[in-house]
């Protein structure tokens, strides 16, 4: 962000401003369309599912979000700032600092072991090996997996692979929680663990933006937004 | 909120360390690769420093200039203690001998463009992850720059105890007259100092650029870089005439620094140009053949592997471009041997047989040098297809396609690159060469020149099969990453 441009407003500090807003969203993989003029905003203190059958945007509308794809229309705010505004390194420190993304199938860096995958957001960050780790070591404990911390990705489970990308996604603290199906391939008791930790990003006055197939689940957030054909079907209040 | 305001620090140099070190089959692969490129490059360009650093004392040539009583010049023999081989000993042949380890360099750069390659899809899924937990472009970058110039330079810091170990097999063990590689001089150890900085950097600089052309899915090169290549080389090849013309009155010591810098670069020019048309060539032919396959109702192997062929374009394209410079060279070897043979009455004493003869060898030598070097950057590619593409090849042997038809799959996918291509530069280096023959004595056709044109013609023959078989050999060594790749345990992979 240049140095003469406005400074985004404080969403924390101002409650009726969206942490995340998305308005006239319109992308394509190719020719085949994925979203189409989709607007979404998710307050702070909000929990939002996105619902949807399969090939619906729902995933194209996560990666939108986080600034992994640009629309090929609309514009998406993110904390206050406008990420067409923000070059690839400003985008990649909101997205590390702010942002905490867990993708479908958990997608660890693979061959790196748990206590360092998990701890890559804050490495990225500039953060020393030492304190990253303390704060990985942490998260870990958090999901169960301390036993886990010197294992690679191929070794954990899917339902450990998930857990410890719910882990990595918590590790810096953020403000916005983007989750694709973060609990489809968690047992109950995994499931109910990974849920409690990423409504406490609700309760400390963030948000989480779900993507799911479960009814159940979806019940449980503030409002649901269902996705069809790359538009928005219905956005209900659920409160 | 701490909001990007400022772009922050990013990752620490301890952390791209972390992130850059070598860790699966394919990162340790890869890093072996680049190593090997970097060593070859290296040891390419010490021996061509060592032979640009040669001097004319007569220790070296074996000729002793003595200005007689009356101002005259004399030559006196001596004999010469280096012992080298007359192609490096007397300063007016040392050109040729520039030239062909200048030309040793394309083979290791086309071993390095493979060697980045490795893995490349699995690098670029890792990088999609990065990019996912907050790692910027710069980020990735740096990442790859570190693995690769980290590889590079473990692989240049080689080159010195590789190039002693040459001098001492080929500089040191034959007998005297027979030497081909000089003495090291101690001003040799600071262009090797001079070679680990500057393929560090070549590594870096490589490794910093190949997700920005996105090396995973990446497309054929547009025809635009051929034509920039061939431009390159022309402009490379004038400058070469021009400080080589004495009337420009361009000082010797200049011509002597200028001549082996331009003829590289056109050289790399040339290379570049023909690995884009050849990737052109080799995706259209492939479509072509994969066709004509399908309409023809030929073997499921075929398919494949021209299918496989088609996958990978630029390595098929720089190992194709090296292996049509090392028949155009095996082509005029022999149009070149058998003129001798036919011109005995020219070419009679035993000393000019002996001369000739050893430098058809030596170019043969660095021919066969150069051809290995390209078939392994073929098998490389074809490990890193198996490797990549493990689910497909599972996939294939779950339907019914055993281990020895995947494994024939592997050496018709490795011939249709090598074969075509050693067998077109015999023809072409050869027929050319027995044309200009042709054309410098042309009143006299008849076995002095239609006995060259069989020879190159079986020569071409020759070559093809041989080229035919060591990829049949090379398949056979990759049976076990055949097998590996068709367990039907890599369905369940991601």
């Amino acid at each position: 962000m240049s140095p003469d441009q406005p400074s985004p407003p404080d969403v924390l500090a101002e409650p009726t401003h969206p942490l995340l807003r998305l308005a006239g969203i319109s992308h394509a993989h190719g020719r085949t369309p994925a979203l189409h003029d989709v607007d979404l905003e998710v307050g702070a203190g909000t929990a939002v599912a996105v619902t949807g059958a399969s090939g619906s945007g729902k995933s194209t509308l996560l990666h939108v979000a986080a600034g992994l794809l640009a629309p090929d229309a609309g514009t998406v705010e993110l904390l206050g700032h406008d990420l067409a505004a923000l070059d690839d390194a400003e985008r990649a420190q909101l997205r590390r600092r702010d942002v905490g993304i867990v993708l479908q199938y958990g997608q660890l860096v693979p061959d790196l072991p748990l206590l360092d995958g998990v701890a890559l957001p804050l490495l990225l960050d500039g953060a020393a090996l030492g304190p990253a780790r303390e704060a990985s070591r942490a998260a870990l404990a958090g999901v169960g997996l301390s036993a886990a911390e010197d294992a690679v990705p191929a070794e954990l489970s899917g339902g450990q692979a998930q857990l410890a990308a719910v882990a990595r996604a918590l590790v810096a603290q953020p403000h916005l929680v983007l989750a694709d199906e973060p609990v489809a391939s968690l047992d109950p008791a995994g499931a109910a663990l990974a849920l409690d930790l990423l409504w406490g990003v609700v309760a400390r006055g963030g948000a989480l933006v779900l993507v799911t197939h479960d009814n159940v689940l979806a019940a449980r957030c503030d409002r649901e937004v269902r996705l069809a054909h790359g538009g928005v079907q219905h956005d209900l209040d659920l409160r | 909120m701490s909001g990007p305001s400022s772009a922050g620090p990013g990752a620490s140099r301890e952390v791209v360390r972390l992130l850059a070190r070598p860790r699966s089959a394919a990162d340790r692969l890869r890093s072996r690769a680049t190593a090997a490129a970097s060593a070859g490059t290296g040891v390419v360009l010490l021996l061509l420093a060592a032979v640009l650093g040669l001097g004319d004392d007569p220790s070296v040539t074996g000729f002793e200039v003595v200005q007689a009583a009356d101002g005259s010049t004399v030559w006196t023999a001596v004999t010469p203690t280096d012992g080298l081989v007359p192609f490096l000993a007397e300063p007016g042949l040392r050109p040729g001998v520039q030239l062909g380890a200048l030309l040793l360099v394309l083979p290791f750069v086309a071993l390095a463009v493979q060697a980045l390659r490795v893995g490349a899809v699995a690098r670029q899924q890792r990088e999609a992850t990065l990019a996912v937990v907050g790692a910027s472009q710069r980020d990735l970058r740096r990442v790859r720059a570190a693995s690769t110039a980290a590889a590079a330079a473990r692989g240049a810091l080689w080159a010195a105890p590789a190039h002693l170990a040459l001098w001492l097999l080929l500089g040191v063990v034959p007998p005297l007259g027979a030497r081909l590689v000089p003495a090291p001089e101690p001003w040799l150890a600071l262009v090797w100092l001079l070679l680990v900085i500057l393929l560090t950097g070549a590594g870096a600089a490589a490794g910093a650029l190949l997700g920005r052309r996105g090396s995973a899915s990446r497309p054929v090169p547009s025809s635009r870089w051929a034509w920039a290549g061939a431009a390159g080389a022309a402009v490379c090849a004038g400058g070469v005439l021009m400080t080589s013309l004495t009337t420009l009155d361009v000082p010797r010591p200049v011509q002597a620094a200028l001549t082996p810098v331009l003829l590289l670069v056109a050289l790399l020019c040339l290379a570049a140009c023909a690995v884009v048309v050849l990737a052109r060539a080799a995706v259209r032919c492939s479509t072509r053949r994969v066709e004509r396959a399908a309409r023809s109702g030929a073997g499921a192997e075929a398919v494949l592997a021209v299918a496989q062929r088609r996958a990978n374009p630029v390595a098929v394209g720089a190992s194709g471009a090296v292996l049509v410079l090392v028949g155009v060279c095996l082509g005029v070897c022999t149009a070149f041997g058998a003129a001798m043979v036919v011109s005995r009455d020219v070419y009679g004493s035993s000393s000019e047989v002996v001369f000739y003869g050893s430098g058809v060898v030596l170019a043969c030598a660095v021919a066969a040098v150069a051809a290995a070097v390209a078939l392994v950057s073929l098998a490389l590619a074809l490990t890193d297809h198996l490797a990549q593409a493990r689910r497909a090849v599972a996939a294939t042997a779950a339907l019914g396609c055993d281990v020895p038809r995947l494994v024939e799959v592997q050496a018709r996918a490795l011939a249709a690159t090598a074969v075509p291509s050693a067998v077109a530069g015999t023809l072409v280096g050869g027929l050319c060469y027995a044309g200009l023959l042709t054309a410098v004595d042309w009143t006299s056709v008849g076995p002095r020149t239609l006995v060259p044109v069989g020879a190159v013609l079986v020569a071409a023959v020759v070559a093809g099969a041989a080229v035919r078989l060591v990829s049949c050999a090379v398949a056979e060594l990759l049976t076990g990453r055949v097998r590996r790749a068709a367990a039907l345990e890599n369905l369940r992979t991601p």
